[in-house]
Formats: C-alpha cells, sequence, structure tokens
C-alpha cells in the first residue's frame, strides 16, 4: 500500500516533463498522446490526467494548441511545444538527470 | 451518430468534472472539458457493436479516471509542497515544476477573486422553493409538455432557491451543492452565470435553467435547458401521461408465453418468472419487482410501458374466461418480441420497509477474487476458454471481508466501490437488487459467479448475466 501511494505520487509529480518531452518529438493530439505514453511500460496513466496538465502547460505558454482537420472524423486539436517549452524543459531534463544521479549517489553510499 | 444512451453517460460525466472544477479559471476549465468531450468521442467511435453498451461507455469514463483527479492535477503545486514523502531530491524536481504553474496560477486566482461580492442579492419570490426536472431541450421553443423531449435519465434532479441567495443543486450520483443566485441568474459571479426563465404554458408555470458546459463557454454555442416544475406540481401526473383506469392497481406474474394465445388460465408454461409483480399509480409511475429486488420505478402511459425508452413496451388487458389478464410484451435486447408476461390482479402487498440484513458469514468466499469471464448463463463457463469477447472486464475484482463489506474494483485503475454482503448474495441498497453468488469447482479449482444486475435487468426485466471470478494469486 505505502509502495502503491508512492508510485501514484511520483507519477504525478512527473506528468509535466513526460508530456513536455513527449511533445518535443512532434505535435500529436491528446488521444494520440495517451496511446503513445500506454505503450511505454510502468507509465500507468489515467488518460485524463493529461488534459488538466496541458492546461496548465497551455496557460505558461510551454505548449499551444491548434485545430487540425481529421479525415477521419470532426477536426481535431493537437498540441504542440512552444520555443518556451523548449528552454524549459531543457532545464526540467537536465534538473531531472541530476536528480537520477543524485540518487543513484545516495542508493550506492557515495557520502563523500 | 452516438447513442443518447452514451450522450448520458458521457455528460454525466463532463458535468462531473465540471463541478469538480468550479473552483476554477472559466477559460481553462472549458479547455479542459473541451479536450475531455473530444478524446471521449474519439473512444466512443472505435467502440465495436458488442462494447456499444451501458458497461462498455463505463469503461471508458473509467479508464478517464476519476473526476476529482482533475482538480487535483491542476492543484499540483500545492499537491507536491505537501508531499510526505520527504525525498529532498524528488521534491526539488517537482518543485521547479511546480513553480512554473503556481506562479501563474496564483496571478490568475488573484485576478479572478473580488475582495467583494460584485453583486446585491435580489430575491426572486416566484422561483423560491424546490423545483423539479422533467426534461431537457436545445432551446425553450423546442419544449412541448405533452412530449418528453429527453430520452433518458435527466443529470440534473432539482434547483432548491432560498430567499437567503442560496440554491441547493442536486444531480444524479452527486452531493447536494450550494450555489449563489440573484433573480433571474444561478452564480453571479461566473464569468457565464446560468440565467432561467420563467414560461407559463396551458396554465403551467415551467422554469427553463441554462446549462452552460464547455460547449458554451469554449465553443460559443447556445446553452441547452433543463426545464422544471415546482415540486408539488411534479408529483401529479405529468402532461404526457394518460390514464389507464383499467390498469391501475397490484398485478402479479402468473405466467409467460410466446403468444397471447398460447395462455391458459391455470396451466403455466413457465416457471420461476424473473418479472414478479407491477404496480400502476394513476400519476405514470409504474413500480415492478424484478427477481428478488424492491418495488423499481418506471414510466408508464396508457398501453405502453417504459414510453420514452429505447426499447419501450406494450401491454394490453384482456378477459379470458371471467378474469382480466394483463398481458406484457417482453421483448429481447435487440428489441426483437420475445413473448409476453401475463398478469392477473392480486392485492396489495403488506408494506414491508427493508429491516437491515444479520450479517452471516461465508468462510469459503473471504479473501480476494478475480474476474476471469462474463457469461449469460453459468452453464455457458468453460474454464480456461474465455467466452467474453468485449475487451477488458469493467468488474476487475471482488474481496470479502468477515465484517460483511466486499470491496469491487473497477478496472485496472482500481477505481472502487464498497457494498455489503451476506452468505449468498452482495447486497446494493442503491440499486434495489442483490447480487446472488454461487460457488462451483472444476478440476479442484474454485469459481464464483455472481449475477451482474445491469440497467437491462433493472429496467427491462431481463435475467443477469454472471461474471466469473477465480481466487486472486497471493
Amino acid at each position: 500500500m505505502y509502495v502503491d501511494n508512492w508510485q501514484t505520487q511520483l507519477r504525478k509529480g512527473m506528468l509535466d516533463i513526460v508530456i513536455l518531452n513527449l511533445l518535443s518529438h512532434g505535435a500529436c493530439h491528446g488521444y494520440e498522446m495517451v496511446q503513445r505514453l500506454r505503450k511505454i511500460e510502468g507509465l500507468v496513466i489515467r488518460e485524463g490526467n493529461i488534459y488538466p496538465i496541458l492546461a496548465r502547460l497551455e496557460q505558461e505558454k510551454l505548449v499551444e494548441s491548434y485545430t487540425q482537420n481529421s479525415t477521419d472524423g470532426p477536426p481535431r486539436k493537437y498540441f504542440r511545444m512552444t520555443e518556451a517549452g523548449r528552454q524549459t524543459l531543457g532545464s526540467m531534463n537536465g534538473h531531472w538527470e541530476q536528480m537520477i544521479v543524485s540518487i543513484e549517489t545516495v542508493r550506492k553510499g557515495d557520502f563523500r | 451518430m452516438s447513442s443518447e444512451q452514451w450522450q448520458n453517460v458521457r455528460d454525466g460525466y463532463l458535468g462531473q468534472i465540471e463541478k469538480e472544477l468550479s473552483q476554477t479559471d472559466p477559460v481553462k476549465r472549458a479547455e479542459i472539458l473541451g479536450n475531455v468531450r473530444e478524446h471521449l468521442e474519439v473512444k466512443y467511435s472505435q467502440l465495436t457493436a458488442e462494447q456499444r453498451s451501458i458497461d462498455g461507455y463505463r469503461q471508458i469514463v473509467s479508464e478517464m479516471g476519476p473526476p476529482q483527479e482533475y482538480a487535483d492535477l491542476l492543484d499540483e503545486a500545492q499537491t507536491a509542497r505537501r508531499s510526505r514523502f520527504g525525498m529532498n531530491a524528488l521534491l526539488t524536481v517537482m518543485f521547479v515544476t511546480a513553480l512554473i504553474g503556481v506562479s501563474g496560477y496564483l496571478v490568475s486566482a488573484a485576478k479572478k477573486t473580488p475582495a467583494e461580492p460584485a453583486y446585491t442579492f435580489e430575491l426572486d419570490e416566484r422561483v423560491l422553493g424546490t423545483w423539479v426536472t422533467v426534461d431537457f431541450v436545445s432551446t425553450i421553443e423546442d419544449f412541448t409538455p405533452q412530449r418528453k423531449n429527453w430520452q433518458g435519465d435527466l443529470f440534473l434532479l432539482s434547483l432548491d432557491f432560498r430567499n437567503n441567495g442560496e440554491v441547493q443543486w442536486e444531480a444524479q450520483n452527486r452531493k447536494p451543492m450550494l450555489l449563489d443566485w440573484t433573480k433571474g441568474k444561478v452564480e453571479p459571479l461566473d464569468a457565464r452565470p446560468s440565467f432561467y426563465y420563467l414560461r407559463t404554458i396551458n396554465g403551467q408555470t415551467y422554469m427553463f435553467y441554462e446549462w452552460v458546459s464547455g460547449d458554451v463557454t469554449d465553443r460559443g454555442r447556445e446553452p441547452s435547458y433543463y426545464v422544471l416544475v415546482k415540486e408539488t406540481t411534479a408529483k401529479a401526473a405529468p402532461a404526457w401521461f394518460e390514464s389507464d383506469q383499467q390498469a391501475i392497481g397490484f398485478w402479479k406474474a402468473v405466467d409467460f408465453v410466446q403468444t397471447k394465445e398460447a395462455f391458459t388460465p391455470g396451466q403455466p408454461s413457465s416457471e420461476n418468472l424473473f418479472i414478479k409483480t407491477l404496480h400502476f399509480e394513476d400519476n405514470g409511475m409504474l413500480h415492478w419487482t424484478v427477481g428478488d429486488s424492491r418495488p423499481i420505478a418506471l414510466n408508464w402511459t396508457k398501453g405502453r410501458i417504459r414510453p420514452f425508452d429505447a426499447l419501450p413496451a406494450s401491454y394490453a388487458i384482456q378477459t379470458v374466461g371471467q378474469t382480466d389478464y394483463l398481458f406484457y410484451e417482453h421483448k429481447s435486447l435487440n428489441g426483437q418480441k420475445g413473448g409476453y408476461y401475463v398478469f392477473q390482479r392480486t392485492n396489495p402487498p403488506a408494506p414491508a420497509d427493508r429491516q437491515p440484513e444479520a450479517f452471516v458469514n461465508d468462510p469459503d468466499v473471504l479473501g480476494k477474487w478475480t474476474t476471469c469471464d462474463l457469461v449469460e448463463t453459468m452453464d455457458q463457463f468453460v474454464p480456461g476458454k474465455q467466452r467474453w469477447q468485449g475487451g477488458r472486464f469493467f468488474l476487475n475484482s471482488l474481496q470479502f471481508d468477515a465484517a460483511g463489506t466486499v470491496e469491487m474494483s473497477l478496472t485496472e485503475d482500481e477505481q472502487k466501490v464498497t457494498h455489503q454482503w451476506t452468505r449468498g448474495k452482495l447486497i446494493d441498497h442503491q440499486r434495489q437488487l442483490d447480487s446472488r453468488y454461487y460457488m462451483h469447482n472444476f478440476s479442484g479449482t474454485d469459481y464464483l459467479f455472481m449475477e451482474w444486475n445491469s440497467g437491462d435487468v433493472i429496467l427491462r426485466g431481463h435475467r443477469p448475466a454472471y461474471y466469473v471470478f477465480k481466487r486472486a494469486e497471493e
């Protein structure tokens, strides 16, 4: 139970950086985003979770949306990263890599 | 074009999200709702024919996640700072991420929240009291008292206007909420309040209450309207109802026949009738019992039961010998005629409130069970050969404890629902129909079969299907 709760909190905290990294590979719409994320082992998210995150990222101008006609249905809303988003993601990824190194240091007991 | 049943499920879910985000910036809220709606419609479009059922629609909603999480994730910064896990490195990353969101969010919130109310409450005595919904229409002009426009359950149930500027808002499966109101509108401080209008039609006063959804705030569409009447009026017969004095009263099922002509009084051709009793009231309300259920409320009008349902049923009263019998046309799930339930008049049952049942333990069922199949009848089940081809199960597992509580896990994300149980059945007070369970052993392995009482069982009198469970692996 403790680990389950911890995993839930961990996933929630990572959604911003996960979504930004996903969009760094190209624009996509919400449903497509979820389908891609579901293929990643261990990355369990509820499908609706991405939308409040996208709303927040869009408000911060890190992400922008646009509507594109679809060949198999009504027009869809697509999301893409802005230049400000790229810069912010660069900083976030740097912090993330540093955190990984830090955790490994602690795990190994290398406190020198 | 999506079915009305799907629309009800979809709109109900969106309505719950909307309320969870009631404190959110309206533009942001509208964006989120619009995106979620689009996502839901994509998922709906990919359903197979077999999956297009109420269970399939609920599965879609379950996969989206609980409405509470939308507000939770918008409030991610505050949640992150309150984290009790004490991992400094993780908190640092979350805090950096949160800074981006919190600064913008706080500025937005400060601008939005006025120090004092930006309106003065103006009383409208005409609306004081409780109003109950009777219909849902696209425009006020679409409403006609003679025919209900909305085919299905109404999400909004009632509005109770009070003279202190508060209105209690009640909806399906939602806790009542207190909102603000003033003359002419509800939630006057919202960027887009919900206006109400009173109209008198054929001597009856109706309230038309705007349903301000994301389509209105985000896509600039005109609102639809809930139609309400004063509660005292609602208890009288609705305008669409035509009485049938011959039907009023209590009836008990005596037979099930393929044709009316096949019925012979005193020589029943069917046993173990699933629909048990009918009680017709002279206000459009019919109560029936199915299986072991308590009375379940339906609508009726002369000659028809469930007149607004996708599969309405007809009835006719005929005299056979010297006795009146009511023939209820029972249709199969695909709408084909299946036969006739035959009812005979009976005396009103003695009033009996449902008493809490004393818990009787069943040690054989304690613990966790996981779903392995869903079958129409128990004898269809073959161990190791799954019959259900409709994708993921809506119900994932059951966990029985010795205190009389059973926890149902719905979908992989473990949305949980708790019921009471006792030996032989799961007690569902809200649905009015208990789910019986049976244990069978195949080649040394225990299987548990549980009745699945869907809407087709409760509302259309069809026999339940069965979820099949195996003991969860340790």
